[in-house]
């Protein structure tokens, strides 16, 4: 479906992509990477609005570069919001229809499907300066939609979106998945992209990082220090309790004696054991937060690693 | 080119133009000539003769009211898209971006044409006494025609070489090239426009009784048909490098993001 061979892509002197090699087969996957980390400019190579600085790239077989062939065959759905505020849904997806090569009876009828799909039949006649972002985030999967493409490229489509909303979008997904479609859905939140596909690519600072399945990327996720946030009177003991017993991997102290900053493997044994600590050390804990399977933390392990750090 | 998707912009441009605020501008831009127009014969009264008032309305109407428009609706065809985030959604359709863009330049041809057609039209009250109104009817209705798509294309390729300052720098052409050079009696003003419209003007209607310098500009030089040629032909090849261009383009960029 997807086959990039060591594209680079750079911006004068700032690398947007660096160095990819990937293939992927027709399914569904899910491109991981936080805010900057190049998944738009990863994008925008495979739909053929950029060309790549070094290497080479093709998309269901083709050059995707000005390829109008292929146009016809990928829906894309960008990240940035619309602002034709003084058209109405309707008009602006039987628009880029007809610009796809559909007659205007056609696109009309297009259209009108594939923004009745996404539940905006009663919406879609009127101008989108009055959508909520809700609204227009299903009008812009709308017209991705309408020419029922055989590649679907969503760049963050759950973005804005209230929990009804995301939901929605998420059935809309996992039906188009279940039809043997190709999808590839970038996002920097992991969860939205798992209730869709369990086939991950990782990016960050413009490399692939790794790839897998949810349950690999969750092993990797494991294998990443959480960091604990404890804010308490007294830090230095509770600090010392914890690396006596070996479940903290690094501390850092912040605000003075005051903040402490746990970086453990075993988070949920730290936690178990918290409470003897603070009976031992007669330490107040006023703030206790937790960062989690941070993705930022892996990104920044992975990318460590990529570079040969360890 | 894809016929069906360039018509498809063009309709899709000419019914976003139709807002209040577009209307109100457009018909400011028909009805400031002939309000000049009756404010000079107002003036003048029965002094004025057929050519003044001939040279007068060449001025105002197929120059500053096709360039003023098409100033505001060709030159940031691309830019508009570009600003508004719109264009990565047009950019990636099958009738391509040279649809986009031809499509925009039509209807910003038609928009600006119009317009100057009715101030032409309205003028004509003010020109009756001049003798053959027809004949001055049809030919600036002509010469709107060729100045509406010469510099239409014209500023399209403007607005595509220089994206980020379009505006300033179409505005500095106009004033150097087609104000200043196109009126420097010398081969190079043969590179404007202006010339040709003034050429097919002299061809088309008696500009004898023009005062100063004015009366030397508009000498029959060549044919009219030549004149048509020559702004036919640049109209086409402006476009077609103004569609090359933008093809060539990567117009995203990752801080567009």
């Amino acid at each position: 479906m997807i086959h990039l061979e060591n594209v680079t892509k750079l911006y004068g002197s700032v690398m947007g992509v660096n160095d990819v090699t990937m293939s992927l087969a027709a399914n569904a996957y899910g491109l991981i990477g936080p805010n900057g980390s190049g998944k738009s400019t990863l994008l925008n190579l495979i739909t053929g609005q950029l060309r790549p600085t070094l290497g080479s790239l093709s998309v269901l077989g083709c050059d995707p570069w000005n390829n109008r062939e292929m146009f016809r065959r990928i829906g894309v759905c960008p990240e940035r919001d619309l602002l034709y505020h003084d058209v109405t849904g309707f008009d602006w997806v039987r628009y880029l229809l007809e610009l796809n090569g559909y007659g205007r009876a056609e696109a009309a009828k297009r259209a009108g499907q594939a923004l009745d799909q996404l539940g905006l039949s009663e919406a879609m006649r009127r101008r989108m300066g009055g959508y909520s972002r809700g609204m227009r985030q299903r009008t812009k999967l709308a017209q991705a939609l309408a020419h029922e493409p055989e590649l679907l490229i969503l760049d963050e489509p759950f973005n804005g979106l209230d929990p009804l909303g995301r939901h929605a979008m998420t059935e809309v997904l996992r039906q188009w998945v279940r039809d043997g479609k190709g999808l590839l859905l970038a996002s920097h939140i992991l969860h939205e992209v798992e209730a869709v596909t369990d086939s991950f690519l990782m990016i960050c600072s413009g490399r692939l990082l790794a790839s897998g399945s949810a349950e690999e990327v969750h092993a990797l996720l494991a294998d990443v220090p959480a960091e604990i946030h404890i804010r308490c009177q007294g830090a230095a003991r509770l600090a010392r309790q914890a690396v006596e017993e070996e479940l903290v991997q690094a501390v850092r102290f912040t605000d003075g004696d005051e903040g402490l900053v746990l970086s453990t493997r075993s988070p949920a044994a730290v936690y178990a054991r918290l409470p003897q600590w603070t009976d031992d050390t007669n330490v107040r804990i006023h703030e206790l937060r937790s960062s989690g399977e941070s993705l930022e933390t892996l990104f920044g392990s992975l990318l460590r690693i990529h570079r040969g750090g360890s | 080119m894809d016929v069906r998707a360039t018509l498809a912009v063009f309709r899709f441009e000419f019914r976003r133009a139709l807002t209040p605020v577009r209307l109100a501008f457009w018909l400011g831009l028909a009805c400031f000539p002939p309000a000049l127009m009756a404010l000079i014969q107002y003036q003048a009264g029965p002094s004025l003769s057929a050519s003044l008032v001939t040279f007068i309305l060449f001025v105002l109407i197929p120059e500053v009211v096709c360039l003023m428009g098409l100033l505001l609706w060709a030159t940031p065809a691309i830019h508009a898209e570009l600003e508004g985030r719109t264009w990565s959604y047009l950019a990636i359709r099958s009738g391509g971006k040279g649809s986009v863009l031809l499509g925009k330049y039509l209807a910003a041809v038609v928009w600006t044409a119009l317009a100057a057609w009715l101030a032409i039209s309205v003028s004509m009250l003010f020109a009756a006494p001049m003798g053959n109104i027809l004949r001055l009817w049809t030919v600036l209705t002509v010469l709107v025609l060729f100045s509406s798509l010469a510099y239409g294309a014209l500023y399209v390729l403007l607005g595509v070489v220089f994206l980020r300052r379009a505006m300033m720098i179409t505005v500095g052409y106009t004033l150097i090239f087609e104000m200043l050079v196109g009126f420097i009696p010398a081969i190079i003003n043969q590179f404007t426009v202006q010339y040709h419209l003034r050429g097919m003007l002299a061809r088309w209607l008696p500009m004898d009784n023009l005062p100063g310098i004015w009366g030397g500009l508009f000498q029959r030089t060549a044919p009219a048909g030549q004149h048509i040629f020559i702004l036919l032909a640049a109209t086409v090849g402006l476009l077609t490098v103004a569609v090359a261009i933008l093809h060539r383009r990567e117009l995203v960029r990752a801080d567009d993001n």
